[in-house]
């Protein structure tokens, strides 16, 4: 394994729009969804209650129909260039589930730490583990650079060597930039420094 | 082909002895933040690096607004370091050249191109104007700085400083680059010598010296 490691958050850092509230605004539960997305963001929900829920919401959807949604999503053309270049180098770390962030694992081609459901079929029946983003740094052992925008990437980037805080889709988080290391606001800048750090 | 430049604008300080009840980067200067006129100046440079600590978001706000391509760096530990701090995790993994720029010295545009298409280690002074001058020796067969110190007489320190960033590199390496970059500096001279114009925003008196100035440089009155 290479001796540094770049783990991306996905959510409005590698895509340029959030999962949840795209898959929910294709099927008509935006208004739920989007309250929720609200109150977490207020810091009235935490992070993991909030997801819980969100879930609970969105699993009604069959996980084709969320996977085609997932099909649709902007990946930021820099930083999928970054990765192109060197996939054994890059992962991406990510409370949302397997089953809805599969094929954009197989269109970015790089290893993916993130939540798992147990599912039959089309349904997901519930959700088996949840992600503790701070634990991929130290499951890794190796120096790793952190890089997202939410209060839930904070633990993680504690762990991590270098925690680059990304601002190109919305500000990051005012808790995060305790955390950081290095704050930037658009893509092509994050890639310049993340190339003199490896 | 030139030497890759990296400028680090140190605006992690409190600026206390200011007392505008923020840090000197937001201070307001014409109506516009002192940051805004460092990065005007940086206009042509590609690499621009701020390094943050009080304050920082209403700073990586102000900067990240007029330009959306500066490497915000933090030195968390503000209040216990020095500028060589900022500078040398600025620098990290850095090749080339850095200049380092208080974000409180105002430098004349002129002076500060100069430095930028030098190839040289080369360190900033001006006739003494602050309380507490950092007076640098400069040897006058070479005309190169070859000491600092607070007694004088000499030309003042600016602050103002090109240096290879491996130079930095090894002074962090070695637990050199904690206090101030005069400090960091002087184990690696002799530097050569730019005289420069510039203020030095320090004081409440410093401030409106620095604004009488800049408006006497826009309204092309002189050269300060």
């Amino acid at each position: 394994m290479p001796s540094l490691q770049f783990l991306f958050d996905l959510d409005g850092t590698l895509t340029r729009e959030e999962l949840l509230p795209k898959i929910a605004r294709e099927v008509g539960l935006e208004r739920e969804i989007g309250e929720l997305t609200r109150l977490t963001m207020a810091g009235t929900i935490p992070f993991v209650a909030s997801f819980i829920e969100r879930v609970r919401i969105l699993k009604q959807v069959p996980i084709s129909r969320v996977q085609e949604i997932t099909d649709t999503v902007e990946i930021d053309p820099h930083i999928a260039e970054f990765i192109r270049n060197r996939r054994e180098s890059c992962a991406v770390v990510t409370g949302n589930l397997d089953v809805w962030t599969e094929r954009l694992r197989n269109r970015l081609g790089i290893r993916f730490f993130c939540s798992k459901a147990e599912a039959v079929g089309e349904k997901i029946i519930r959700i088996a583990s949840l992600l503790d983003k701070s634990h991929v740094p130290l499951q890794l052992g190796t120096r790793c650079v952190a890089i997202g925008d939410g209060y839930n990437d904070v633990a993680m980037f504690r762990q991590a060597t270098y925690g680059v805080a990304f601002g190109g889709v919305h500000p990051p988080a005012i808790g995060l930039l305790d955390a950081s290391t290095h704050a930037v606001y658009d893509s092509r800048t994050l890639c310049r420094l993340l190339s003199q750090l490896s | 082909m030139p030497t890759p430049v990296t400028v680090v604008v140190n605006c992690a300080g409190s600026g206390s002895r200011l007392g505008l009840g923020k840090t000197k980067a937001l201070a307001d200067i014409l109506g516009r933040p002192l940051v805004v006129w460092q990065l005007e100046m940086l206009r042509g440079v590609a690499d621009v690096r701020i390094a943050v600590g009080c304050d920082a978001p209403e700073v990586i706000e102000v900067a990240k607004n007029y330009r959306r391509d500066v490497i915000f760096v933090f030195n968390h530990d503000y209040a216990n370091t020095g500028t060589a701090a900022s500078l040398s995790l600025a620098a990290a993994h850095v090749a080339g050249d850095v200049i380092s720029l208080d974000a409180d010295l105002i430098v004349h545009p002129a002076d500060f191109r100069k430095l930028l298409e030098t190839e040289e280690n080369m360190i900033g002074v001006t006739e003494p104007t602050t309380d507490e001058p950092v007076y640098a020796q400069i040897d006058e067969a070479t005309n190169k700085v070859v000491s600092f110190n607070r007694t004088g007489p000499g030309k003042e320190w600016s602050g103002l400083v090109r240096v290879r960033a491996d130079m930095v590199h090894a002074m962090k390496a070695r637990g050199l680059a904690e206090r101030h970059v005069f400090e960091m500096l002087t184990p690696l001279l002799p530097f050569s010598t730019l005289s420069i114009r510039c203020r030095e925003i320090d004081t409440p008196d410093d401030y409106f010296r620095a604004i009488e100035w800049l408006e006497t440089l826009r309204n092309g009155e002189g050269e300060g």
